[in-house]
């Protein structure tokens, strides 16, 4: 029988009360998990997760699935690198080729759950989402409202001008 | 249409957004993540899109200065604490290469180099991106490319023009 630091499943309770059994390595890629399993020891009820629904959990555990081998970076660890490229590997670009609230859910869940991989490609891919657009186009992308006055947006024209001397 | 009008459609608008997420009623650490891996050129644009993202970005420094392709850079008219795109030493890639065309409103990827009737103040180096004074970028001629490809002259900064770089 499992030992309580060997518990092969745990069971993570979504805020639309759908109990979904995953394993245990798996449910670790969360830190918040981890450090909780650590603390309690052998947990046999359903981990209420409370800010993350049906939908959203599956999808992050299927990230956690996928990326369960992968090596743990220590902590603060080349913490600029990892800022530094926007490459994002093939399956990831698949897995969060998702409509865009789907895409801010899951940077939320990742960010509640404390899988700090998970969060640096969603941001990742807002960034590239972002990237050779002009403003007009961002606000059309991500639905804003242009809130500049005529005046201010002619002198950020002005000063974007630029530059006689660099 | 009237203004009543426009007002209910706005409410409508507003109200289908708001359980929604957005960018926008994403918690504020989230939005610093995602401004933290952008290139500097990004993180100008977006401070240009809404007061929301100008806010956020110009009352942190670090978030500019800690981007890809930032330089300091002092100008003089406009005084300290300003991010212009004087701060900005390079596109990233193509795309960004692009936007700076957009945002000089010059078109050198047309058939044939035409300059523009007022000549910018700087301007994107074609092979490595570099962003330059306008005056120091070089017609460079290559007789290889057919119209039909693209370009035969290519706007390429000094370095690019004179000296064969491998890491470009």
């Amino acid at each position: 029988m499992a030992t309580p630091s060997t518990q092969a499943t745990v069971k993570l309770q979504s805020n639309d009360n759908v109990v979904i059994e995953v394993e245990r390595a798996i449910a670790e890629r969360s830190v918040l998990i981890k450090n909780m399993l650590e603390d309690c020891g052998e947990v046999t009820d359903a981990i209420p997760i409370s800010n993350v629904n049906e939908s959203i959990l599956r999808k992050v555990i299927e990230w956690c699935e996928h990326h369960k081998n992968d090596p743990v970076a220590a902590e603060n660890e080349n913490d600029d690198s990892r800022k530094k490229t926007t490459d994002i590997d093939e399956w990831d670009q698949k897995f969060m080729n998702v409509d865009q609230e789907m895409l801010f859910e899951i940077i939320l869940a990742a960010n509640f759950l404390d899988i700090k991989p998970l969060l640096d490609t969603g941001c990742k891919t807002v960034a590239n989402m972002i990237k050779g657009k002009s403003p007009e186009e961002i606000r059309k992308l991500f639905n804003i409202q242009n809130d500049f006055t005529p005046e201010e947006e002619e002198q950020i024209r002005r000063e974007n001008e630029w530059a006689e001397d660099r | 249409m009237t203004k009543q009008s426009r007002r209910r459609r706005h409410l409508r608008k507003k109200h289908a957004n708001a359980g929604r997420k957005t960018i926008l009623n994403l918690p504020a650490e989230i939005r610093l993540e995602i401004y933290g891996h952008c290139s500097a050129l990004s993180v100008l644009v977006l401070s240009n899109t809404c007061r929301t993202f100008q806010s956020e970005i110009l009352s942190h420094p670090s978030i500019y200065k800690a981007a890809r392709n930032y330089v300091p850079f002092f100008d003089p008219n406009l005084g300290f604490g300003k991010f212009t795109m004087g701060n900005v030493c390079k596109a990233a890639d193509r795309s960004e290469y692009l936007l700076v065309l957009r945002m000089i409103g010059v078109n050198y990827a047309d058939k044939y180099y035409a300059p523009p009737k007022t000549l910018p103040s700087y301007g994107c180096c074609q092979k490595c991106f570099e962003i330059v004074q306008f005056g120091d970028l070089i017609p460079r001629y290559n007789p290889k490319r057919t119209v039909e490809v693209g370009e035969r002259y290519r706007l390429v900064c000094g370095a690019c023009c004179y000296f064969r770089r491998r890491d470009v």
